[in-house]
């Protein structure tokens, strides 16, 4: 029930936080999904603020405050001053149910029993793997103690604000600590993203296209297994997902919104997890590019718009973590990008990096954890090149193999042990891997459009 | 786990159920021959253990301390059922004589989870490493207490060595994935035929690709050049997807707990699938200790894993690991540090180590596996 309570105020308050930016849509089946994003994303930087830049304890009062923060903020100015929250958004089509049935009814089964075999295994299953017990399931009990050693510190900066403040959440407003919530808190990622995907595009006329996506991202089997466990790899490729099917509306219509909605959940992705800092903000430079690039001709006003919007929450999380370990180490993964991939200088052995290109070969091709999606991703290239090339296709292409590529380079080049011994090189692929997923299953749902 | 226990007293849960469906249409099991019954003396008399086994009016015992391991003599076996009646909580690991050492990056050996009380096993030595003709069954029993093996049946293998071979990489390429905490890192690999080498992404690319084709030859005339190709890619897409969907499906489903558990102590207790002992004393000690005692925990040397997963399980109450010289000693990545008489209790799992003095047990799941506290 806690955990419940904490879901619905964390959704509120991303809600709120979307009304109160102008950014909500109107829609709940994408307000709805895209505020648990948000709200997680709010609520870890707060909490992490409070308990670190200001020094206050963090607990019930702490958790109740922030979150009502927004909400009542909302409430005052659609009171007080409504004028401030702008107009209303536009009219959207109405919803509608993806075509054929006889295609797209199995593929709503298949997602069906996906979504609720892994919440249940999910949720059946203790915390039982050694990253799961040391770091990701252990720092929301460190958040719910409010002990915060050096060493406590140290896993704060790897876990990140999210994945520890969110699911202590419901602890700390019940003062019981349960631990299975972590698992919940996987489990509701996953269905958020997934009604996110589906929500997003029904409402903009294309339900096909979200179903398709929900389906290519279920068709990824590490990343599914990993939605059943405490790891937070999986709700690190979600949040990027879900900033990622806003950049991609973006390239379609080219609405700012979009954009803003692309940069604001992409700014809470690189709060989840240390390595979200790299890989969110691989995709954040893209987005900055292309709505730079859009505007090249009007001005950059669109540009001038986005920055606050993804530099806000950036700087405070930067804040954040230098009042919590210090300036010299609030930045580790600067180091893990700079591991010299000269022979020898970071511990490499003689031909480890041939063997292990080989070996990220298998694992794109032959592994079978990430499903398909790497044989299928150069198939729109090959069959629907205008497509791929137009703006809708190009943008969202380059951001999933860039975020391939430092995949790879970290993989072969700075750290060929891990993938030789296959302890890393399957997590790491799981958000370039359902990057793709989404992108060929847009690709292939995108109906012809009649020659000129 | 691959194969879950049938218990004979209780109704089969829909693990059980899905992973019967799963073996049903299996073309492994399917060409496999006909169960014999197998004397328990016959056992008795020529199985190689390193632990004792007496044979009784009951059946075949086996008091297992920590471990005990069964060569079977029976080479040449396919599928085995063993009916059991178990006195403890057991992972029984099976594989195959001459088996490779398990380590690194190599998924487990298969397992399944023994409980207390009567039930029927069925182990399937193809998805076990190591298969050849000849090779005996191994069974290692992981867990403390008495076992009694009270029926066995088996099949023989059929066919030579290719055969074997061949049905031995569909058994396992169909097998429920195994869980275990590196799976995390890697799923088992899809190899469709070892000899000649066929994996199962190779095989699906190339149906994909005949798919796409066909879907552009017959799409060509009516809807046109970039309409064929649209349909080829839609097409390719949709082979591909669903025939690993399936594969999904057919490995994940029967591996998961599917059967919704609203106690947490329960989950904990029963879903340590690979440690069945570690779940039920953290259950114990969860139940048995204040919430403010400090804990220190002891496990099998050399095994970091279940301390420090007690530890987890015992949150929020502070707990260190005994496991190396003190005075002092390291809570889960050492955050923690207490000494011996700063604790107040002591939860020792699968160690024959003796708690510390001044400390008794009050609660235990076998002579290995206890809870103490300062009287």
């Amino acid at each position: 029930m806690s955990y419940l309570l904490g879901l619905t105020l964390l959704v509120l308050s991303g809600v709120a936080v979307l009304r109160l930016a102008r950014l909500a849509t109107g829609c709940w089946l994408v307000d709805a999904p895209l505020g648990w994003f948000v709200g997680s994303g709010w609520y870890g930087l707060a909490a992490m603020l409070l308990r670190f830049l200001l020094g206050l304890p963090h607990g019930r009062a702490a958790a109740l405050c922030v979150l009502a923060l927004p909400i009542v903020a909302w409430g005052a100015l659609r009171y007080r001053a409504p004028e401030l929250l702008g107009p209303l958004p536009p009219p959207r089509p109405a919803l509608r149910l993806p075509r054929p049935r006889w295609l797209f009814g199995p593929i709503a089964a298949y997602v069906l029993v996906v979504v609720v075999a892994a919440i249940l295994h999910g949720a059946n299953t203790p915390t039982h793997t050694d990253d799961g017990v040391r770091v990701r399931a252990f720092t929301p009990i460190l958040a719910f103690e409010d002990s915060w050693n050096a060493t406590a510190r140290a896993l704060f900066m790897m876990a990140g604000p999210v994945t520890t403040f969110v699911p202590s959440l419901g602890w700390s407003l019940s003062g019981t600590l349960d631990h299975f919530h972590v698992n919940y808190f996987v489990a509701t990622s996953l269905v958020a993203f997934l009604l996110l995907a589906i929500g997003l595009a029904t409402s903009r006329g294309a339900p096909e296209r979200g179903w398709a996506q929900a389906l290519a991202a279920l068709s990824l089997p590490l990343f599914v297994y990993h939605c059943t466990s405490t790891y937070s790899d999986a709700v690190l490729a979600l949040f990027l997902a879900a900033g990622a099917l806003f950049a991609m509306e973006y390239g379609r219509k080219g609405d700012l919104s979009d954009a803003l909605r692309a940069g604001l959940v992409l700014a809470v992705a690189a709060t989840v997890k240390r390595e979200g800092e790299v890989v969110a903000g691989t995709l954040l430079f893209l987005l900055l590019l292309q709505v730079g690039w859009n505007g090249r001709r009007t001005g950059h006003r669109q540009l001038l718009r986005l920055l606050p919007v993804v530099g806000a929450p950036l700087v405070l999380f930067a804040a954040g973590k230098v009042a919590c370990v210090g300036l010299a180490q609030a930045f580790p993964i600067l180091d893990v990008l700079a591991a010299a991939p000269a022979t020898g200088a970071s511990g490499v052995q003689p031909g480890q990096r041939a063997a292990a290109a080989a070996a990220f070969g298998q694992a794109l091709f032959r592994s079978w954890n990430p499903g398909m999606v790497f044989w299928l991703l150069p198939l729109p290239l090959l069959l629907r090149p205008a497509l791929v090339r137009s703006q809708r296709f190009a943008w969202s292409l380059a951001g999933g193999l860039l975020l391939l590529a430092e995949t790879a380079y970290i993989c072969v080049l700075s750290m060929p042990q891990f993938t030789l011994n296959e302890t890393t090189v399957h997590r790491a692929l799981l958000v370039p891997a359902l990057l793709a997923a989404c992108w060929v299953a847009a690709a292939a749902s995108e109906p012809v459009e009649p020659s000129a | 786990v691959p194969l879950t226990t049938i218990p004979t007293a209780s109704k089969p849960r829909l693990g059980t159920l899905l992973l019967a469906a799963t073996l049903c249409v299996s073309p492994a099991v399917a060409s496999a021959s006909a169960f014999e019954t197998v004397p328990l003396s016959f056992v008795e008399r020529y199985a190689e253990s390193d632990g004792p086994t007496l044979l009784t009016p009951t059946g075949l015992v086996l008091p297992v301390s920590r471990s005990q391991t069964l060569v079977l003599p029976l080479p040449g076996l396919d599928r085995l059922e063993l009916d059991l009646v178990s006195e403890g909580h057991f992972r029984l690991v099976w594989t195959n004589e001459n088996a490779a050492d398990v380590g690194g990056s190599t998924p487990p050996p298969p397992f399944l989870v023994i409980r207390p009380g009567p039930s029927t096993i069925s182990l399937d030595t193809l998805i076990a490493p190591s298969r050849d003709p000849g090779s005996r069954p191994v069974l290692e029993f992981l867990g403390s207490g008495t076992l009694t093996i009270t029926g066995a049946r088996a099949s023989r293998a059929t066919g030579g060595r290719e055969e074997l071979a061949r049905r031995a990489a569909l058994a396992t390429l169909l097998a429920p994935q195994t869980i275990w905490p590196a799976t995390i890192n890697f799923l088992q690999r899809p190899l469709v035929s070892a000899s000649p080498a066929c994996w199962f992404d190779d095989a699906v690319a190339l149906l994909s690709a005949l798919a796409a084709a066909v879907a552009v030859a017959a799409a060509w005339r009516r809807m046109g050049r970039r309409g064929a190709l649209a349909a080829g890619l839609v097409a390719a897409c949709l082979t591909a997807t669903l025939l690993s969907d399936a594969l999904l499906l057919v490995r994940f489903l029967p591996a998961f707990r599917l059967a919704p558990t609203p106690s947490p102590e329960e989950r904990i207790a029963e879903n340590y699938y690979f440690h069945p002992e570690l779940g039920v004393v953290a259950a114990l000690a969860r139940s048995t200790l204040p919430v403010t005692d400090r804990v220190g925990v002891i496990g099998p040397p050399g095994d970091w894993f279940s301390s420090q997963t007690l530890c987890f399980n015992l949150a929020p109450r502070p707990c260190v690991r005994i496991d190396g010289k003190g005075p002092t000693y390291g809570g889960i990545s050492e955050v923690e540090r207490l000494a011996i008489d700063q604790l107040d209790s002591i939860v020792v799992v699968s160690s024959d180590a003796a708690p510390p003095p001044g400390f008794q047990s009050v609660a235990a799941v076998n002579r290995f596996s206890f809870v103490a506290r300062r009287p």
